[in-house]
């Protein structure tokens, strides 16, 4: 594993320099999603966008606009041409790869910030908030479940980072059908496995998640103890770099 | 500096394209790589630079692993696909992003080879003609200054003036650190560049040896008939019957690179033994 960050900034630039229009049009179409989404959603709504409200839009739309867009970042790959310019170029295997993850993971979550925080302030103010201030969503806070969004944003990162080098076209779909068959039939089976081991019929066993237990008419729940719910995030964490992992070694082994 | 040792590569494994493969490419040659289509000339290639990974054996430039790809081997290689990529940018941005990663990339003689391909300096890359693009690039690559260069079927999209442009500019380019390699099924376009014949036919590299090697033991002549000589191969043409013959008296000719391409390819054993029998001879 080779790094010299004067060729990752070389690197970093071209690649800046040769995708930036691209770029700012997927900025200005985020920006326009997120109002229309926001002004739907204010429309609909009887009350005023609560906090909580805020929060789902922001988690909801970072996930979608997040994995279409790390789907993309490595496209270039499944074109035989764009291949060839990049594999050739004099650059590591983990530079080349860096710079892609830091455009889709760091780059993409500040960008994104900021567009829908300029679109928080300038539509919320519309909304009919009577005589009560309008209430905006921290960016900042330690909360739980900010850190488990976090960490499932990461997960999900991972994996439309690593379908973006695996698959040659169509990333996004076939990346998005391959996890959703995936944890379907990881689902499935975890069921099987675990009514087995507990010889009970179970109403719900997804992998790493509560149990739940019907037994005539009583239902039972087992919880992982609350005081060491927290980690639980190092799951999607862990998967995370995981396929981040794959996906460097992928990269490593792409040919033509 | 290439050395291929008992490759085997298939893109199924049951389907193999080339199988116990062994070549050594020098410095200070133009190699051309001639072959039918669908014989695996670009793949070959890509074996060759690190893009695509033999079944078996190894392929090494400069005693490095070449899948490996790494940058100080990059550095020192370019090559030139037959269908090429170009971004949205100028001549000069190109440059100016793409040539740091080069380190002994010549702005001044890049200019000066776009200048006898006549490719205007400021304009946007993807916005030319594919054979302007194609100049450009071959200009960028020749400008790298790389010890080795690969392209293949560089003359494809080329004007005639630019295949003529291109023959000077690579003839001019040719070092004694420099080893080239040229894939093209146009051995016309290429005839009075290429030093070396490298032929892939039947999953095997049948012929590698300097045209000087093959006219000593070939001579390419015409005839008015075949019927009065030991003809190796012939073919009609309407100035007589071009041949080729057996050469023990040493005699010069200039080897004709589509006759003699068409006599390896038409499975004609005779011509190989010959090559191959003198080479061990000289060897001894």
């Amino acid at each position: 594993m080779q790094f010299n960050l004067t060729r990752f900034w070389r690197l970093f630039m071209k690649h800046t320099a040769e995708h930036y229009k691209y770029y700012l049009m997927a900025t200005a179409v985020l920006i326009g999603f997120v109002a229309l989404i926001m002004g739907f959603v204010m429309y609909a709504m009887s009350g005023p966008f609560s906090l909580q409200g805020q929060s789902v839009m922001f988690s909801l739309v970072m996930i979608i606009a997040g994995t279409i867009f790390t789907s993309t970042v490595f496209a270039d790959l499944g074109d035989k041409k764009k291949a060839i310019a990049t594999l050739t170029l004099p650059a590591s295997h983990l530079e080349k790869y860096l710079v892609g993850w830091v455009y889709s993971f760091l780059i993409f979550q500040v960008v994104y910030s900021a567009c829908f925080y300029l679109v928080l302030y300038s539509v919320l103010p519309l909304d009919d908030w009577g005589t009560q201030e309008p209430e905006y969503l921290p960016l900042f806070s330690g909360d739980y479940d900010k850190l488990v969004f976090l960490m499932l944003f990461l997960f999900l990162h991972a994996v439309s980072f690593w379908g973006s080098i695996f698959f040659a076209k169509w990333h996004f779909i076939k990346t998005a059908f391959l996890f959703f068959v995936i944890a379907g039939v990881l689902m499935f089976l975890n069921k099987l496995f675990m009514e087995q081991l507990l010889g009970v019929e179970l109403e719900n066993a997804s992998p790493f998640s509560n149990l739940g237990i019907m037994e005539g008419e009583q239902y039972y729940k087992v919880l992982y103890p609350e005081e060491k719910e927290g980690w639980l995030a190092i799951v999607p964490l862990g998967l995370g770099l995981l396929l981040w992992a794959t996906a460097y070694f992928r990269l490593k082994e792409k040919d033509i | 500096m290439i050395q291929i040792n008992n490759l085997s590569f298939g893109y199924r494994k049951k389907n193999l394209l080339f199988q116990n493969l062994n070549l050594s490419l020098s410095r200070g040659h133009i190699y051309g790589l001639l072959g039918k289509n669908g014989a695996g000339k670009s793949t070959l290639l890509k074996n060759m630079i690190g893009l695509a990974y033999p079944t078996a054996g190894t392929c090494t430039i400069d005693g490095a692993d070449a899948s490996k790809r790494w940058p100080q081997v990059l550095q020192n290689l370019y090559f030139l696909p037959e269908e090429i990529y170009v971004p949205a940018l100028t001549t000069t941005q190109y440059v100016s992003r793409t040539a740091c990663f080069y380190p002994r990339f010549s702005e001044q003689e890049f200019y000066q080879f776009l200048a006898e391909f006549e490719v205007p300096r400021e304009a946007v890359l993807d916005k030319l003609s594919f054979g302007q693009q194609k100049k450009m690039m071959i200009a960028f690559g020749l400008a790298t200054n790389t010890d080795l260069l690969v392209m293949d079927e560089p003359t494809n999209g080329l004007d005639i003036p630019s295949k003529v442009q291109f023959r000077k500019i690579i003839a001019s380019a040719l070092t004694e650190e420099r080893c080239v390699i040229i894939s093209t099924h146009q051995v016309r376009d290429l005839e009075s560049l290429i030093d070396t014949l490298v032929v892939v036919h039947n999953r095997e590299i049948v012929v590698n040896q300097e045209l000087d090697q093959i006219s000593e033991k070939l001579l390419f002549t015409t005839v008015p008939s075949a019927q009065d000589h030991q003809v190796l191969y012939a073919e009609e043409s309407l100035r007589g019957v071009n041949v080729i013959l057996p050469n023990p008296e040493g005699v010069y000719s200039k080897v004709d690179m589509e006759l003699f391409f068409n006599a390896i390819i038409s499975g004609n054993p005779v011509i190989l033994q010959l090559l191959n029998s003198n080479h061990l001879q000289n060897a001894i």
